[in-house]
């Protein structure tokens, strides 16, 4: 049996209609992506399931737990600290908070398609 | 015009600046503490061959008032000329001549030169008959008194720059409204008039000594006044007497003095003025209110656009990813017609978000400039490259416009820049020439000049008013008006702090009629301090 998490797509943002939105763009391209509103609500998910996901795709302004605070919860999981992440930001081009939680790189908002794509088939598994 | 108001001004004698009655009572008061019978000023004539009288105390008008001075002659006269206060036992100018053989041989005369930048702008001269004649202390103090009236005129007259002759007339006046004190520390007596008893909240009968005035000192500023007071009868030190502080009649008062010392070092003698400055330091409060005020919502300002940009993001980006998906399913399907005016009406439609796009970043990024945040991420760039990708991705605007772009980048030109900065740079001045020269060729041109680079953009336009050329560059400036041209007129604002950012200069020229050449030089090497580091001349 496999699980939902095989080579998925974690998608951790609060704003229903972006996540959504983005969701809606990599299922279209064949991606499993599984949605989480708030670092906690990911955490949760991680903690469910025994395969893990490729990438995850991580907005840091939420509430409840933010970005950071799921990102140092991550990386003291031994098995979870070595997934890929990459930051979703309103802040422009150059994030310096980026930086501040080690992430593979970053996806600036407004989010273009292409670039979704881009970093989707980058980390995340080919689509079948 | 400026040059020659000033010009008329100073041509004014000092006391042209002043109420005759005014300056008349100041005399009086003067004369009063040094006990003269008379006192006159004069002032140099315009030629200043010769002093003619302005103000007297204790001598009739009608006597002194065609008395004129040779420069060289009697007492008043040598002091004009040699710019140092002589004693002797002169009349006054005009004075007629006593009756009285007595008081004649114990007449006493004193006078002091008033100058402004060592510019002779009056003499004052004091007479006494039938007393001690004036002793070097006398003149120590007449000058004293002398030199703050002039140090007020002055102030007013350096004050020009202060604009308004309203302004200037108020400063002028202050020199009148003097109180005078004068304090022995021998016999601890101390004097007040009756100006120097009202910023003090006193009646002009009071009785005062020093514990009065430490007493009406502001509890807060007692004692820095009264170490003030201590510093200037320190005989180590040179005298002068400076002090600001608050009296308990909610009065802002201004002290300005000098001790005389004997020849044993003694303080013998403290005197000088008092001037309210109430109404100043309440204005300067008043401004500094307002400056802070000012900051505040200069602040709320760049947070609030900050915040807005950053709100702005999120239906954007789900809008934008909707619109491409839906963009994505129709291409996919088989090409009817009905579903090629669909896939035309999704693009327009997403045109229309990156253009929202557009007006967001540039919110953002004025909010970015203002608070100091512009970041760099420079990279080996070849500015020929950008300028063929940027006029490519612009090239519909362009033809929609029907503005032939002409490209002259003959060879590559690689420089360390932040590459999307500067592709935004040269984004706004191509659409900017588009915009403002519909029909027209726009002219781009990459050259390397030595180690800069040198981009030109040159439309065939409206062009600008020669008073609107620097204006352009400001923010939210626009030099025509927004009804017909579209935009927050951000664009130039924004590429101004990036190529300035980079160590580089964008210049315009361009006259109305003629359209407009943007030119960009940018160093081909960043300056260090650029990279990775706050680049903003608003966060100083």
């Amino acid at each position: 049996m496999q699980s939902p998490l095989s080579g998925s797509i974690l998608l951790i943002e609060d704003d229903r209609d972006v996540r959504d939105s983005m969701r809606d763009a990599l299922e279209d391209e064949g991606f499993k992506v599984v949605c989480a509103s708030d670092g906690r609500e990911a955490l949760g998910v991680l903690r469910a399931e025994k395969v893990l996901p490729r990438l995850i795709l991580l907005d840091l302004m939420m509430p409840n737990m933010d970005g950071f605070e799921f990102r140092e919860e991550q990386l003291r999981h031994p098995e979870w600290a070595s997934i890929p992440v990459v930051v979703i930001t309103a802040e422009g081009r150059v994030d310096e908070r980026a930086g501040s939680v080690e992430a593979v790189g970053q996806i600036v908002k407004p989010v273009k398609l292409e670039r979704l794509l881009e970093i989707a088939r980058q980390f995340a598994s080919a689509p079948a | 015009m400026r040059e020659g108001r000033r010009g008329s001004y100073r041509s004014t004698s000092v006391p042209g600046a002043l109420r005759r009655e005014r300056i008349a009572e100041l005399l009086s008061r003067i004369r009063q503490l040094v006990a003269a019978d008379a006192a006159l000023l004069l002032a140099p004539s315009a030629d200043g061959r010769e002093l003619t009288p302005v103000a007297a105390s204790g001598i009739e008008e009608r006597e002194f008032a065609s008395a004129r001075v040779l420069l060289g002659q009697g007492l008043a006269g040598r002091v004009a000329a040699a710019r140092v206060p002589m004693l002797g036992n002169d009349r006054l100018p005009g004075e007629p001549a006593p009756n009285d053989a007595d008081a004649a041989g114990t007449r006493s005369s004193v006078a002091v030169p008033l100058t402004v930048d060592e510019r002779l702008v009056g003499v004052l001269q004091l007479v006494a008959r039938g007393r001690r004649p004036f002793s070097n202390e006398d003149v120590a103090l007449v000058q004293i008194l002398a030199e703050r009236v002039v140090a007020a005129i002055e102030r007013s007259q350096t004050v020009e720059a202060l604009r308004s002759a309203e302004e200037r007339l108020r400063l002028a006046l202050e020199a009148t409204e003097l109180g005078i004190w004068d304090y022995s520390p021998v016999t601890a007596a101390l004097t007040w008039d009756a100006r120097c008893k009202a910023a003090f909240g006193l009646r002009p009968d009071a009785e005062v000594s020093y514990e009065t005035f430490l007493a009406r000192v502001h509890a807060d500023d007692r004692e820095r006044a009264h170490r003030a007071v201590q510093g200037a009868l320190d005989p180590q030190r040179a005298g002068e007497y400076e002090s600001e502080f608050r009296t308990t009649a909610g009065r802002w008062v201004a002290a300005r003095g000098r001790a005389v010392f004997d020849e044993q070092g003694r303080a013998v003698r403290f005197i000088g003025t008092y001037l309210d400055i109430t109404d100043h330091k309440r204005a300067e409060e008043e401004r500094d209110r307002f400056m802070v005020e000012l900051q505040q919502a200069v602040r709320a300002r760049d947070e609030f656009l900050s915040i807005a940009s950053h709100e702005l993001r999120t239906p954007l980006t789900a809008l934008d990813l909707q619109l491409e998906g839906l963009e994505r399913l129709l291409r996919r399907q088989n090409g009817s017609e009905a579903n090629g005016k669909l896939v035309h009406k999704v693009e327009m439609a997403i045109r229309q978000t990156d253009r929202l796009t557009t007006l967001v970043n540039d919110l953002l990024d004025v909010s970015r400039i203002s608070m100091g945040r512009l970041r760099l991420e420079p990279e080996p760039v070849d500015l020929g490259a950008v300028v063929r990708e940027v006029c490519e991705r612009l090239s519909d605007e362009a033809e929609r416009a029907q503005c032939p772009l002409v490209v002259r980048a003959p060879e590559p030109v690689v420089g360390c820049w932040d590459r999307p900065r500067i592709e935004q740079v040269f984004t706004n001045l191509l659409t900017n020439a588009v915009k403002y020269g519909p029909g027209k060729a726009v002219h781009v041109e990459v050259t390397a000049e030595g180690d800069r680079a040198h981009l030109v953009v040159r439309d065939e336009g409206i062009g600008i008013e020669q008073e609107d050329l620097e204006r352009i560059f400001g923010r939210f400036e626009r030099a025509v008006s927004s009804r017909h041209y579209g935009g927050l007129g951000l664009g130039l604002y924004i590429s101004r702090q990036i190529v300035e950012a980079h160590g580089g200069i964008i210049e315009v020229t361009s006259r109305p009629g003629e359209g407009a050449t943007f030119s960009v030089w940018l160093p081909l090497r960043l300056p260090t301090q650029a990279v990775g580091a706050a680049a903003s001349k608003e966060s100083a």
